[in-house]
């Protein structure tokens, strides 16, 4: 069976590059792959602690504070001095605790993230182009398979504590990873369908031939936006975690850098989404849609268009009150999966037999869907699950209590 | 060499496992040496919000999504179906298109089956 050839680094590497740094030493490796993974370490130290502080910056400006301010200008050196911090910090481990699991666990939480970097394509940088450190042919099935070994580290993590509330918040993170998973799994479908590829370089590379999946895919990227916020367990989504409920749920005997590993592939993976959705729907590196604008700046594009898609994320953390786990689970199986089979078969549609009868099927789902609802709206009961985000209570209508 | 050439674009992944790997060990070794170390009864105690725990730390809980594992676990397999399904579909023809249309509206009975029976209802 002939295949292609291991893939380089570079897609393109330019012919000035020594044969030294291209050579492959070890599985496929070369030099200029170790040079590309040590960067990429360094990078995601870096940026975890710029995006640590970030976070709190714009935590305390949602809230009308300041947040960090007094460690460097602007606080900018707070985030070196707490990984100082966590470095010097005893490591506790719970005497009760099944020791061997209980270290594992850390390593089998960072590391899936740290290999889902290998797929992002960057785009270029001056002579460089197309910086991806394995470009996959099968990145779409890769970035599903591999973040979701996490699970296995987190529950290790809960399991081995020896602790009520860690063991707890493992359950409930199980849960709600493999709820997520089936919906990010069928928008990751409608884009494969879209670009007749699995590979992101491919993904990428269609949507600048033709247009952004944002608008070929619109439900697509906000299902697939929604489930990997769920699968990080960040704040909308975070009754695993829960520190004011469940005291920070897997990692509540954690402490140290061991507890610091923990939040780095967090941290990371919330790069990491934002660096996928821009990739898979946001036309990784290109300028604007349908516009290659100073493709050797590629990397400042994407970057650019990351930064923004992690601010929403943060925003969304400190704007939306936590969803109880009944509305976290109704929205996956009852509104965002079905979502996604409906956007995935018309997408199948549209690329079949074109754009008509893709937009009959589209009409015919939205009025079966309004035939739904009328069917169902004088079943449904009074409000116990639901998925309202908030209910508020409403002031009362009469205007005799304003005295 | 006669190694599956397929497999073997799939190695890389081994060699970034193992100095992610390494990276965190060097990490937790340099902590290891700043951090100091004083045992105590107390400090290994588990944490419960600062009361003595009671009893013991695995306590019998209710797993209540082993159901929604169920469903997730046929969608799941159904979805290695469907990638690869996805790429070539319009090659293969209307006849690929609608058996898994098919196959789909299966699943999807199937799902709306859960639903109706409450599987999918959190208590």
């Amino acid at each position: 069976m002939s295949t292609e050839t291991p893939a380089a680094a570079l897609l393109d590497p330019p012919s000035w590059m020594p044969g030294v740094l291209i050579a492959p030493i070890i599985g496929g490796f070369s030099l200029a792959d170790f040079l590309g993974l040590f960067a990429l370490l360094n990078f995601i130290l870096f940026f975890v602690m710029f995006e640590i502080w970030l976070e709190r910056k714009v935590a305390g400006h949602i809230q009308l504070r300041r947040g960090p301010l007094h460690v460097g200008p602007h606080g900018a050196l707070q985030s070196p001095a707490d990984v100082l911090k966590l470095l010097t910090k005893e490591d506790l481990m719970p005497a009760i605790a099944d020791r061997r699991i209980f270290r594992i666990a850390p390593y089998l939480v960072f590391v899936p993230v740290f290999l889902t970097f290998l797929i992002i394509p960057w785009g270029g940088l001056g002579p460089l182009q197309n910086i991806v450190l394995r470009p996959f042919d099968l990145a779409l099935v890769y970035l599903v398979a591999i973040p979701a070994l996490q699970a296995i580290g987190i529950v290790m993590a809960g399991w081995s504590s020896g602790n009520k509330y860690a063991l707890l918040g493992s359950a409930r993170f199980v849960a709600q990873l493999i709820s997520y998973e089936l919906p990010m799994v069928v928008s990751l479908l409608g884009v494969a369908v879209m670009a007749e590829s699995l590979s992101l370089t491919r993904v990428v590379d269609v949507q600048r031939e033709t247009l952004w999946f944002i608008f070929l895919q619109p439900i697509g990227f906000v299902i697939f936006f929604i489930a990997s916020m769920a699968e990080m367990s960040r704040t909308p989504f975070d009754i695993a975690i829960a520190e004011s409920e469940i005291v920070g749920g897997p990692f509540i005997e954690y402490s140290g850098m061991r507890w610091g590993i923990f939040f780095l592939a967090e941290f990371a993976a919330v790069f990491l989404n934002a660096a996928l959705a821009v990739a898979l729907f946001m036309g990784g590196w290109q300028f604007l849609p349908g516009l290659d604008l100073l493709p050797e700046l590629g990397v400042f594009w994407f970057f650019g268009k990351t930064m923004t898609l992690i601010v929403v994320i943060q925003w969304a953390r400190f704007t939306l009150p936590r969803l109880r786990i009944d509305q976290l689970m109704d929205l996956a199986w009852k509104a965002l999966l079905p979502a996604g089979f409906v956007n995935l078969i018309l997408s199948a549609v549209y690329q079949m037999y074109g754009f008509l009868p893709f937009a009959i099927g589209l009409g015919l789902t939205l009025v079966g869907l309004a035939l739904l609802l009328l069917a169902y709206r004088n079943q449904r009961r009074p409000i116990p699950g639901g998925i309202q985000l908030v209910s508020v209570a409403r002031p009362s209508a009469e205007p005799a209590a304003m005295g | 060499m006669t190694v599956d050439v397929y497999a073997a674009v799939y190695t890389p992944v081994i060699v970034a496992a193992v100095v992610g790997v390494l990276f965190i060990a060097s990490t937790l070794f340099v902590a290891n040496l700043l951090a100091p170390r004083i045992r105590g009864r107390t400090k290994e105690a588990i944490y419960e919000c600062g009361m003595q725990p009671i009893g013991q730390g695995w306590s019998q809980m209710n797993l209540r999504y082993y159901l929604y594992a169920f469903v997730f676990l046929i969608f799941e397999i159904e979805a290695i179906f469907l990638f690869p399904w996805a790429v070539v579909f319009r090659r293969l023809g209307p006849f690929a298109f609608w058996e898994m249309m098919l196959f789909l509206a299966m699943l999807l009975f199937g799902l709306a089956y859960a639903w109706r029976k409450g599987v999918l209802q959190w208590e």
